[in-house]
This record gives structure tokens, C-alpha cells and sequence, in this order.
């Protein structure tokens, strides 16, 4: 009898085991794994999708082929995009790794972000917690820029990413998951990580459509065409819409516009707001970790201070826990975001000669000033980046009245104040080392 | 007589329904009414669970009351002979409608995430011969077996729950109340069609597992666990995604494996999580077939039950396979079976043993088990 039950749990087990794909008749390195996603307006068709391409793992061990490839075509859809482009690839093509998707400026102010991501991505395996991008100018060039020697493994690109939201709070993080609970809901807009070409190649000009064209890895494109300069899918339109500026006419800190040498061509800093699915406008560095502090999602970051005096003083903030909002709807809709920092100060011989208090009251006057700045460049483009719409539905126990209730009207006359504690990091010695 | 129930015990009687339970309340919710009008879930699906194990307790009373040893005995006492068989069908519809619902979702679920290039019918044969093994097995097969793999199935889904725990955000369940306490209340009550047969199922098998008190205890027990258990899922779904996206999901747990955390090797568990998924899915519908196979072979007087496994677990793939295809028709009548599903489930043996109960206390053996 104990045989039977033995023999009856190995035959399920294996029964199950083939069903859970774990065994296929293909081994993974007859794929090839599209990494990276680009998503930019077509010329004859409504989408030109490019893909950054890798087969094996990328290390520095790995055979030639484990570099990375871009492809590209105009299509329909992805589904079609994914047809055509294993047409002209020696290997099946597997979505299953996909790390990132990112959105050509003209797409995401378009209708385009909508159409492809109403999809089922799913169904193609592409997984959930893939990252979002919104490039300026075209995806492609982006993609493009990602494509180096000193990134032999795209994969990797994805931590690199986090890391850097966690680490800087220059950029959101933001998954296909958050997007899709955003973004057709009521209760908040969603927030991209910015991207760019520093070479700023296209700048949203259109760019160069290079349909089916591949490359092989380490950036260097193999018909030698420049990419980008010879116009392309958005130039066809008739009337051509303003480009997308930063929402608080900022100049700085945002891709393309840092003055750096080296590196990998693309680079990513500052976001890109949202009202639904559709891209609104930009917002540089700094304003991005304001905005990220009321969004509550900051970790850590830097900002840069002046002293009396006129020197820079470099301060790192670290989060002490999530806003409290407190949110007031009717007739005077109003919003209070209460906010604590911790703040160390980097030159300690500078921190030592300004009062303690005066110091403290410089760091929150930054963040209040600087929130309240944001709130109204968000608020002036419609969009609810603070997420206030997750803080309005709780005060609603039923979905006829909650779907009833105008939140978006009430957002654009509701007045947001900001009340910021800042907690100095103790360093009694003003050491520099610490 | 070959009804190959054996004996099992009370653990291996417990597994065996609250996988069937479980399985039925966290993956084969009609997600479109759950969540269309806001998301009550989290709080209707244990007050469904609470609803059935009532129905139980009533039901199980009376059998204890009325010294029936079996539902089919309850069924023919209460209704008589000719409306206990007609009841008994209906139990039997019941309990092979409920064995359909999981293969039709798990079919559903690996051929859109899993394998997309395989037809559904080609994944559906695969899962209706592996849910045909344990139920011509017979009972002891499936208890023993359910033991076995109780801890797998239940860290395949708390595991689930868990690594997808950084993306909870509470505000997504409100309204809290989703369409009001009248929606939830009716939530409520149908939903009892996804506990109920698995209970049902343990008063079929009354013999097996050593009479109606420990078919009692097992009963509380697995009612308990796949209560608990679902709501949690409940609450964790509806704090990853909004009542919208949710109504639009067809496989919503599916859905949470392919978000885990970004980094090290979590975001490809979803295909190890679906292998004991699938594992209880094939279990539960084993455990549904076996019992409606049973309850057939006792109020018809078969002899021997492997014809009726046989029969049934083919007409189990062919419903799962209907349930594939979209006309007015089938939309229609999946519609009828997701509203009141819950009356065919329960009122058979509720208004048998409201019949039953009138006749009083049955002296002699009452309360007597094997």
C-alpha cells in the first residue's frame, strides 16, 4: 500500500513538473532575450519598437555572441514586432527577460503608451515588475546609447537603475504593475524615470527611423548612416506640437544637459509627469527628489545649499518614515503633507560655523519652498503627482460614491501646505571623518 | 463492492478537502463579479466561508440526528428515493462542475503564461488524465496524497503572497466597502458555491474516514483553513491592485508571481509556485470526481465505481473544455452558474435535511460512528 501512495505522489509529481514549463524542448541558449524595450512612433505604421538583444549572460567569459544586438521595425503592435524581427534573427526570441521598457517622447504624449501597453504583455511572458522609461527625444537613440563596451551585460542595467533611485532619488522607480494601478485609476499620476542621449541626437525631432536595421554590441551601429539626423516618423505629422519642458523651467540636471565625459551615452535623470497615460511635462533632479519626498518614496539623496557666505554646502537627506497626509475635501479642498528628514551635513567645518538651528530651519525652508514649487507645477499641468487621489479614496466606503466624486476637479483648486522637521545627524566633534 | 474508499484518517481527511476548497476559493473566482463594482473580497469570501461551513453544521447536525450515515443516506431520508436520486444528480452536477472549474482555470493559466503555443484542449487532456489518477485511485489515494504535499502547496502560495509583499499599498482596497454592504452580502451568499462541495464531498465520503463526527471535525477544519487561507490571498490582491485592473484579471494570483521584487532569482518562481498550484488543482478535482463518482455509485446502486470515474472525469475535461468557448450561449449559462451556483450547491442537502430534521431524533444508533 505504502508503495502505491509512493509511486501514485512521483507520477503527479512529474505529470506536474512537465506542466510547469521548468523542462522544454528547446535549452535556453537557443534564445535570444530581448532586454530592453523602445517604443517610438512609426513612419508608415503606427509603432517602430526596437530592442536591445542578448544571448547567454554577458560576462566578460562569454563568447561573441553574448553581446548585445539592437533590431528594430515598424509595426503594429509588439506581437507583430516580435514576428518580424525573428524573421531576420539566427535565434527564437524570448521576452521573458525583459527589464525595461522604454517610451519615445512622442509616443508617451501621443496615444501610443496606451494602445501598447493595453496589450497582454503577459501572454508574451514579459513580467511585471519591468521598468518604465520615458526617453526625451527617441527611444531608439536611447537604447542606442545603452549599447557599450563598458555594459557588456544589459541585464545588469536594471540594479544599476534601482540603485541609483535608492541611492540619489534623482530618478522614480516606477513598474509596468504601478503603472497599470496608476494610470486607469483615479487615485494618483504616475511618475517615469527620464532618460536621454547626452549627444541629444534627435531631441524629439523625430529622429531616425531605422527600420529593421541591426546592430552589434558595443555601440557601434553597423551601417555607418548616422541614426538619428536625417529625420524620420513624427516629422511626417502636420501640425507639430510644443516640445515637452521641465514644469519649472529649469535648465539643469536633466539628460543631456549635464556636462559629462565618458560613461555610457545615455543617462537618465529627473522624471517625467503624467496625467493618465499621458506624458505632461518633465521635472529635473532636484525637483524629482522633492517631489519624490512628497510622493514618499525618497530614500536618500543629496541637495546643495548655499552658505551665507556664498559656498556650496552639500547636505544628505535620508527619509524618517512616510509623509502624513492630511487631506481635507468640500468646499475648500486642502492638503497637508507633513514630512520628517534626517540631514547630515558633508563639510563639517562649514555645518560648525552656522547656528544648528538657523541650519535647520535653511534644510526645511529648501524642502517646504521647494515642494510647494513642484505641487504647483504639477497641479497647473493636472497632474496628481503626490499621489493625493490614494489619500481622497479612503475617505470614501463605497465605489458608486467614490466613482461619482469629481476628485479631478477638486484637485485643481485644493491648496497644499508643507510642514518639514529635519532631525541633524549628531557630530558633536564636527569631524570630518565619520 | 468496489468503491475503493479504504480508510484514512482525520489529517488525510482535512488535506483533502481544504485542498479542494482552497484551491476552488482562491483560483477559481469569477473575478468580473468579484471585483467589477469595488473590491469586497477580502471581506466577503470568509464570510462565504463562515455561510458554507453553517450550511455544513446544519447539515451534519440532521445526519448525526437522523443516524444517516452518508449524504446519499441524508438525501433518501429526507427526499425519499425518487427526489434523493434527483438531488443526489444535482450533488453530483455540483461536485463535477466544481472538478471543471479548476481544470478550466489552470488550462487557462498555463496556456496564456506557461505554454501559448499549446491548445487549450491539448493542456486540458494532460490535466484531466492527472486528476483521473488519484480518483481512480480512489479516496485513500487522494487523502494520503493531500497529506503528503499540504506543506508544499501551502508555502507555494504563502510564498507567493510573500514575495510579492513590497508592492502592498492598503489605499488600494477602498472603498472599502466596494459596492456597498447589499453587494457584499450577495458576494457573499454565491460564493458559498466555491466552499460548499469540498464539505459536501467529506459527508459523501462519510466511511472513509470513519463516520460523520470525524467527517464533522475535518469538515470545521477545512472549511477554516481554505477560509483563511483565501481571504488572505483576498487581501493581499486587493492591496496590489485596484478593483479596475482586478475585474480584468483572469488569473489574478498568476498575475502577483510575475511581480515579484526586481533582482536575484524571486522573478522567475512563478513557474516553480504554478507546479504546486497546479498540484492542488489536480488534487481537488480528483477529490470532487471521486466524491461525485461516489455519491452516483451509492444512490444507483453500482457496484463498482471505476465505471463512473471513468465517465465522469471525461465529462469533467468536456465541461472544462466548454467553459473555453465563448458563444451567447456558454456566457450565458456561465453567468446563470456563477449567480446561483450557490442554490444547486446547497439546497439540495439543506432541504433535505430541513425534511429529515422534521421527522426527529432517529433512536437507536444515533451518533454512532464506525
Amino acid at each position: 500500500m505504502r508503495g502505491r501512495h509512493i509511486r501514485l505522489a512521483a507520477l503527479l509529481c512529474a505529470a506536474v513538473l512537465a506542466l510547469s514549463g521548468c523542462m522544454g524542448a528547446r535549452s535556453p541558449d537557443e534564445y535570444g532575450y530581448a532586454l530592453v524595450i523602445g517604443i517610438d512612433r512609426g513612419k508608415t505604421k503606427p509603432f517602430y519598437i526596437s530592442m536591445l538583444l542578448q544571448r547567454g549572460n554577458g560576462s566578460s567569459q562569454s563568447s561573441e555572441d553574448s553581446l548585445c544586438t539592437m533590431a528594430g521595425v515598424e509595426c503594429s503592435d509588439l506581437f507583430e514586432a516580435v514576428e518580424l524581427l525573428e524573421g531576420g534573427l539566427p535565434y527564437s526570441l524570448s521576452m521573458a527577460r525583459v527589464t525595461a521598457i522604454v517610451f519615445g517622447e512622442e509616443a508617451a504624449r501621443g496615444k501610443l503608451l496606451e494602445q501598447f501597453l493595453s496589450a497582454s504583455l503577459g501572454s508574451l511572458h514579459i513580467r511585471y515588475y519591468a521598468n518604465l522609461i520615458v526617453a526625451r527625444g527617441r527611444a531608439e537613440d536611447y537604447l542606442d546609447g545603452l549599447l557599450s563596451e563598458l555594459n557588456p551585460n544589459v541585464a545588469k542595467l536594471q540594479y544599476n537603475f534601482i540603485e541609483y533611485k535608492e541611492e540619489t532619488g534623482m530618478i522614480p522607480g516606477i513598474t509596468l504593475t504601478q503603472f497599470y494601478d496608476r494610470a486607469w485609476n483615479q487615485t494618483g499620476d504616475v511618475v517615469l524615470p527620464l532618460g536621454g542621449f547626452e549627444g541629444e541626437k534627435s531631441n524629439g525631432e523625430g529622429g531616425g527611423n531605422k527600420s529593421t536595421q541591426q546592430q552589434t554590441g558595443n555601440g557601434r551601429p553597423e551601417n555607418t548612416a548616422e541614426p538619428s539626423d536625417s529625420g524620420g516618423a513624427g516629422k511626417e505629422e502636420p501640425a507639430k506640437a510644443p516640445p515637452i519642458t521641465d514644469a519649472l523651467s529649469a535648465s539643469d540636471y536633466l539628460p543631456g544637459q549635464t556636462n559629462r565625459q565618458g560613461g555610457l551615452p545615455a543617462g537618465m535623470i529627473g522624471c517625467a509627469l503624467f496625467k493618465g497615460t499621458r506624458l505632461m511635462g518633465y521635472l529635473n533632479g532636484p525637483h524629482t527628489q522633492l517631489l519624490l519626498m512628497g510622493r514618499g518614496e525618497f530614500n536618500r539623496g543629496r541637495i546643495q545649499l548655499t552658505s551665507a557666505n556664498g559656498e556650496p554646502v552639500s547636505v544628505m537627506l535620508a527619509s524618517k518614515g512616510n509623509p502624513a497626509v492630511t487631506l481635507t475635501l468640500g468646499d475648500t479642498p486642502a492638503a497637508k503633507i507633513k514630512l520628517s528628514l534626517y540631514a547630515s551635513v558633508e563639510q563639517p567645518a562649514a555645518a560648525s560655523s552656522i547656528d544648528k538651528e538657523e541650519l535647520r530651519r535653511a534644510i526645511a525652508g529648501y524642502v517646504e519652498n521647494g515642494m510647494a514649487a513642484v505641487f504647483a507645477a504639477c497641479q497647473s499641468l493636472g497632474c496628481d503627482s503626490f499621489n493625493l487621489g490614494e489619500h481622497a479614496v479612503t475617505q470614501f466606503t463605497d465605489t458608486k460614491a467614490w466613482e461619482a466624486f469629481d476628485f479631478e476637479a477638486e484637485y485643481k483648486k485644493m491648496d497644499a501646505s508643507f510642514d518639514v522637521s529635519i532631525f541633524l545627524k549628531y557630530n558633536p566633534t564636527g569631524s570630518r571623518v565619520e | 463492492m468496489n468503491l475503493r474508499q479504504g480508510r484514512i484518517g482525520r489529517q488525510e481527511a482535512l488535506c483533502a478537502a481544504a485542498i479542494a476548497a482552497g484551491a476552488s476559493a482562491v483560483f477559481t473566482t469569477d473575478t468580473n463579479a468579484l471585483y467589477a463594482r469595488g473590491n469586497s473580497a477580502y471581506l466577503s469570501t470568509p464570510l462565504s466561508a463562515l455561510l458554507s461551513l453553517g450550511a455544513f453544521l446544519l447539515v451534519v447536525r440532521t445526519m448525526q440526528r437522523r443516524d444517516n450515515k452518508n449524504l446519499w443516506e441524508l438525501l433518501s431520508d429526507g427526499l425519499g428515493p425518487v427526489f434523493g436520486r434527483v438531488a443526489a444528480l444535482i450533488c453530483t452536477a455540483v461536485l463535477l462542475f466544481a472538478a471543471a472549474g479548476l481544470l478550466s482555470r489552470f488550462s487557462l493559466m498555463l496556456g496564456r503564461f506557461v505554454f501559448p503555443d499549446a491548445s487549450e484542449w491539448q493542456i486540458l487532456a494532460y490535466l484531466a488524465a492527472a486528476a483521473f489518477v488519484p480518483a481512480w485511485l480512489g479516496l485513500e489515494g487522494i487523502g494520503r496524497t493531500s497529506r503528503l504535499f499540504v506543506w508544499l502547496l501551502l508555502i507555494a502560495v504563502l510564498g507567493a503572497l510573500l514575495l510579492a509583499a513590497y508592492n502592498y499599498q492598503p489605499h488600494r482596497l477602498a472603498p472599502f466597502l466596494g459596492d456597498g454592504l447589499g453587494n457584499m452580502a450577495e458576494l457573499s451568499v454565491r460564493d458559498t458555491a466555491l466552499f460548499f462541495p469540498a464539505l459536501m464531498g467529506l459527508l459523501v465520503v462519510t466511511r472513509g474516514v470513519h463516520g460523520v463526527t470525524a467527517a464533522k471535525r475535518a469538515g470545521y477544519g477545512a472549511g477554516i483553513a481554505a477560509g483563511v487561507l483565501s481571504s488572505l490571498c483576498q487581501i493581499c490582491l486587493g492591496m496590489t491592485y485596484s478593483y479596475h485592473d482586478l475585474a480584468q484579471m483572469h488569473s489574478p494570483m498568476y498575475r502577483l508571481t510575475m511581480n515579484f521584487r526586481s533582482g536575484g532569482y524571486y522573478p522567475r518562481l512563478d513557474l516553480l509556485l504554478m507546479m504546486g498550484w497546479t498540484l492542488s488543482g489536480t488534487l481537488g478535482a480528483g477529490f470532487y470526481t471521486y466524491a461525485a463518482a461516489l455519491l452516483f455509485a451509492e444512490a444507483f446502486q453500482q457496484e463498482d465505481i471505476r465505471p463512473a470515474v471513468a465517465a465522469f472525469t471525461a465529462a469533467v475535461g468536456g465541461t472544462a473544455m466548454l467553459m473555453h468557448v465563448e458563444t451567447d450561449f456558454t456566457k450565458a449559462l456561465g453567468d446563470i452558474v456563477s449567480r446561483y451556483g450557490w442554490l444547486a450547491a446547497t439546497v439540495p442537502a439543506l432541504l433535505a435535511a430541513a425534511l429529515a430534521a422534521r421527522k426527529g431524533k432517529r433512536e437507536g444508533k444515533a451518533g454512532e460512528d464506525e
